[in-house]
C-alpha cells in the first residue's frame, strides 16, 4: 500500500518498491480544467482535482495544496494572483520597521484560507487516506519571514541577526500552528518548504536558523506525524546544514546532483525526495525522455532512503502523459527499461502497415497505450473508450496497442502519436492524454457511423 | 478612582505582591486587572481564592498593540464600579512607556478618568542585573516607576544589593527603592504616598528584543513527582520561568521556577489536568529541549505542547 510505503520510507526502513509522490499543486487543477486560482482558493475545485491526481497518477504520496503564501496572506501580504500559477507576494507589511510580529497575529484555524485547506485535507483523508500518505505543505520559517519583511531581510541578516533569531522563531511558532491543524485533518507528513534557504550561506543558517528548524521538526514529530523539508534551488552547500536540522526527509529539485546530496543524506540517515527536472522533462520533454531519467535514477542510486517526486511543485501544464509515463518508470522499471531499449531499437525500421482508413467497413477506434494493464491513466483511457462498445456493440471495432512490445511501438511512431495514452477514430486523432466522458465519447463515434 | 501599574520581570514576585494587596485591602473595594504572558491564566488560579473583580488577559502583555483593545475596556469597565483602587498586573515584559495613550483612550470612551498614581515596579533582587544585560523592557519599567521593590533580598548578598540599588538609582533617582523578601512592604501606606504621576506619551518599544517564547505543556496523564521533579530540575536550565499545576501521584502541586530556583508546592483545590507556562531563556529552542527532556524522563508520556 502506497501510504505503508512512504510512512517505511521516512522512518528508514526497508521497502521493496521506491515510492512516489508527484508534487501536484495547481497542476492538479489543470488535469480538471480548473485555473490554479480556482484551485487554490475553491474547496470542491481542489478536492476534484485531487480525486484526478489520485486517479491518474496512483501516488503513494500527495500534497493536498502547494501554495506558500496561505499563511503570509494572513500575515497581511497582498498577494498577486495567477492563473497558470500560485499567487506571489506583493507587499510586505513588517517591511521598513524592525519589529516582531504579535503572538496574537499567528493564523488560527478560522482566518484566511486554512478553513478552506482544512476541510479539502479533512474529505480527500476520508476518500483516499487509507491507503495514500496525505502531505501537509507549510511555507517554512525563512521564506515567511522574507514575505513579511521583504528583500530587507537579506539584510536583516547582516545587520540585526538578534532580530532575524526572532522574526524566525515567531516563523516557527505560526509553522507549529499550521503543523497542528493539518495533523488534526488527517495529514501523515508535515513539509516545510523553505525554497530560500538555497539563497543563504550554511553558515548564517547554522548561526541563526538551525534551531529554529530543529524546534519546527521535533514538534511535528510530537504530534505523530512524520516531517520532510523541502527546497528549491542550487542547495548543494547546505545539504549538510540542512540535515541536521534533523527532519525525517528532505527534497530536492534538479539544481542539485542527487547522487551526491544522496551520500550526505545517507551519513545522517534523512530519506531524499527528488529530483525530476520539471522543465525540461516534465513540461517540455516527452514520454521517453521522462522515462529514461527515471530509470536511470534508479538504476545508479542506492533505492533505501528515496522517493521519487518532481523537484517542486509542478508547472500548471505539465503534460499528463509524461507523468503518467513517469509513473510506469517507477512502478513498472523492468518494462519501461525495455519499452526505451525497444524505442531505440525501432529505429531498425520493424515493417508495420497501417490500416487503409478511407476503406474501413466500420469505425476503428485504435488506443495507443503505455500498458493499460499497468498504467492507471491508460487503464482509465481504455476502460472509457469501451464504453462506445456498450453503446455501439459490433457496430465498430476497437484495438489496444501497448507501448510494451516492439510491434506495438513501431505501430505508434508510425501514426506519429506525441503522447501516450492517446485515442484516434479511423486514424484521426481525437483525444490526447484526455479521457473522454461518455457523452462526448458517443457524439464523436456517430460521426463515424 | 486611583490606578496603579504594577510591573517587574517574570518571577520577580508581582503575583505575591498581588495577593499582599489583596490581603491589606479586604473588606474595601478593589479592582485588579492581570496579564498573562502564556495563553493560560495560572496566576488568575493562585489568587482566585480572593472575592474581587477580576479581569485576565491573556497571551501577550498589556502593552502590545493587540491586547490594548481588550485592556482599555477593562480599564473602562471597572471606571463603572464604586471602587478605591483598580491595580493592573502587567505581565514581565511589558514596557509601559505607552499607558498615556491607553489612559486617554479609556477616557475617551468611558467619559470618566483614571487617577494614575504611578506604578510599583519589582526587581530580582537574586537576578536583575543579568537580567538588565539582556531585556530591554526592564529600564522602562524602572524609569517610570515612583516605587521600586528589590525583592528576595535574603537570597542576596549586601553588595550586590548595593549594585542593584546604584543602578536603579541612575536610571530613576526620583523612585524609592525597597530592598525586601517575599514582598514584605508597608503596602497600604506605600499605596497611599503614591500621587498622581506624569506621563510622557511615546511610542512603546515593546517590540522583538523584549518578547521571549513561551510554551504551555499540558498532559493528562498523572505524572510520577519525583521523575517530573527531576524533569523540572533540568528543563528549568532553558527558562526564565516556570509556572502551573502538575498532577502527580502524591497530589496536585504548584510548580514555581525563577531561573535556577523550582519550589514544587502542594495545591488543594482541583486542576482539570497538569498545565504548566514555560517562558524561554533560548528562544525557540525551548521547544527542542522541552521535547527531548521530556523524552528522557518521561519517555512515551503523552504530552501536547
Amino acid at each position: 500500500m502506497g501510504k505503508d510505503l512512504i510512512i517505511k520510507t521516512l522512518r528508514h526502513e526497508m521497502v521493496d518498491e521506491v515510492p512516489w509522490v508527484p508534487f501536484s499543486g495547481v497542476h492538479a487543477g489543470f488535469l480538471k480544467g480548473y485555473t490554479a486560482r480556482e484551485v487554490l482558493t475553491d474547496g470542491d475545485k481542489l478536492f476534484d482535482s485531487l480525486m484526478e491526481v489520485h486517479k491518474l497518477y496512483t501516488p503513494d504520496g500527495m500534497p493536498v495544496i502547494f501554495d506558500l503564501q496561505i499563511e503570509a496572506e494572513i500575515l497581511g501580504c497582498e498577494l498577486l494572483w495567477a492563473e497558470d500559477n500560485p499567487p506571489s507576494v506583493m507587499s510586505h507589511p513588517y517591511a521598513g520597521e524592525l519589529k516582531v510580529p504579535c503572538k496574537c497575529k499567528i493564523p488560527k484555524i478560522t482566518e484566511g484560507r486554512i478553513p478552506m485547506v482544512v476541510d479539502v485535507m479533512k474529505r480527500v483523508k476520508a476518500a483516499v487516506g487509507e491507503d495514500t500518505a496525505l502531505y501537509g505543505l507549510i511555507c517554512g520559517p525563512v521564506t515567511l519571514a522574507s514575505h513579511i519583511r521583504g528583500s530587507e531581510f537579506f539584510m536583516d541578516i547582516v545587520m540585526y541577526p538578534e532580530f532575524v533569531k526572532e522574526l524566525v522563531g515567531f516563523c516557527v511558532e505560526v509553522c507549529n500552528a499550521m503543523s497542528s491543524y493539518y495533523i488534526d485533518a488527517g495529514m501523515d507528513v508535515i513539509a516545510l518548504v523553505d525554497p530560500l534557504i538555497s539563497q543563504i550561506s550554511p553558515k548564517s543558517i547554522e548561526a541563526l536558523f538551525l534551531e529554529p528548524f530543529q524546534a519546527a521538526f521535533d514538534f511535528i514529530r510530537s504530534k505523530g506525524a512524520l516531517s520532510s523539508f523541502f527546497v528549491c534551488g542550487d542547495a548543494t552547500v547546505q545539504m549538510e546544514v540542512m540535515c541536521r536540522t534533523n527532519p525525517d526527509g528532505i527534497s530536492i529539485d534538479e539544481n542539485v546532483n542527487i547522487y551526491e546530496a544522496k551520500k550526505i543524506t545517507d551519513q545522517y540517515n534523512i530519506t531524499i525526495g527528488g529530483n525530476i527536472p520539471l522543465t525540461t522533462t516534465l513540461l517540455f520533454g516527452n514520454q521517453q525522455d521522462n522515462m529514461k531519467f527515471v530509470v536511470e535514477m534508479l538504476d545508479q542510486i542506492d533505492h533505501h532512503n528515496l522517493i521519487v517526486s518532481p523537484g517542486c511543485d509542478m508547472p500548471y501544464n505539465v503534460p499528463i502523459d509524461n507523468t503518467v509515463a513517469t509513473v510506469q518508470a517507477i512502478k513498472q522499471t523492468e518494462t519501461v527499461r525495455k519499452m526505451i531499449e525497444n524505442y531505440e531499437a525501432v529505429d531498425e525500421d520493424i515493417p508495420v502497415e497501417l490500416p487503409d482508413y478511407d476503406k474501413l467497413v466500420k469505425p476503428l477506434i485504435e488506443i495507443f497505450t503505455l500498458d493499460s494493464a499497468t498504467c492507471a491513466a491508460c487503464t482509465y483511457m481504455v476502460k472509457g473508450i469501451y464504453l462506445a462498445e456498450e453503446e455501439f456493440g459490433d457496430q465498430i471495432e476497437i484495438k489496444e496497442y501497448k507501448y510494451t512490445n516492439k510491434v506495438d511501438i513501431a505501430r505508434t511512431k508510425k501514426m506519429g502519436v506525441q503522447h501516450l495514452p492517446s485515442t484516434y477514430i479511423n486514424g484521426k486523432l481525437q483525444w490526447s492524454s484526455i479521457i473522454p466522458s461518455k457523452q462526448e465519447l458517443i457524439e464523436a463515434v456517430k460521426q463515424y457511423l | 478612582m486611583k490606578l496603579i501599574l504594577l510591573t517587574g520581570f517574570l518571577g520577580a514576585g508581582k503575583t505575591t505582591l498581588l495577593k499582599k494587596l489583596l490581603r491589606e485591602y479586604e473588606g474595601r473595594k478593589i479592582g485588579v486587572l492581570m496579564n498573562e504572558f502564556g495563553e493560560t491564566g495560572i496566576d488568575g488560579q493562585l489568587i482566585k481564592t480572593e472575592d474581587f473583580d477580576l479581569i485576565e488577559l491573556n497571551n501577550g502583555s498589556v502593552f502590545c498593540a493587540c491586547l490594548k483593545e481588550n485592556f482599555i475596556k477593562g480599564l473602562a469597565e471597572f471606571l463603572n464600579h464604586p471602587l478605591e483602587v483598580v491595580f493592573v498586573e502587567s505581565s514581565g515584559v511589558a514596557d509601559p512607556s505607552n499607558m498615556g495613550v491607553i489612559l486617554e483612550t479609556v477616557t475617551k470612551i468611558s467619559g470618566k478618568a483614571y487617577d494614575y498614581a504611578g506604578s510599583i515596579c519589582i526587581v530580582d533582587g537574586v537576578y536583575f542585573l543579568k537580567q538588565f544585560e539582556v531585556i530591554a523592557a526592564l529600564e522602562k519599567q524602572i524609569i517610570y516607576a515612583s516605587k521600586v521593590i528589590i525583592n528576595k533580598a535574603d537570597l542576596q548578598n549586601a553588595e550586590t544589593l548595593q549594585a542593584i540599588a546604584e543602578k536603579i538609582q541612575s536610571i530613576n533617582s526620583a523612585a524609592e527603592i525597597y530592598p525586601t523578601s517575599f514582598c514584605e512592604v508597608p503596602l497600604a501606606e506605600l499605596v497611599k504616598t503614591m500621587k498622581s504621576a506624569e506621563l510622557v506619551a511615546r511610542p512603546s518599544e515593546n517590540t522583538w528584543e523584549s518578547r521571549p517564547h513561551s510554551c504551555i505543556l499540558k498532559t493528562e496523564a498523572v505524572l510520577d513527582l519525583d521523575i517530573f521533579e527531576q524533569f523540572i530540575n533540568e528543563i528549568k536550565g532553558s527558562t526564565h520561568r516556570i509556572k502551573g499545576f502538575v498532577k502527580t501521584d502524591q497530589g496536585i502541586f504548584e510548580v514555581s521556577c525563577v531561573n535556577k530556583l523550582a519550589v514544587l508546592k502542594p495545591w488543594t483545590k482541583p486542576v482539570e489536568q497538569t498545565e504548566i507556562v514555560l517562558i524561554s531563556a533560548v528562544g525557540i529552542r525551548m521547544i527542542s529541549d522541552l521535547l527531548k527532556l521530556w523524552k528522557k524522563y518521561l519517555g512515551d508520556t503523552p504530552v501536547s505542547i
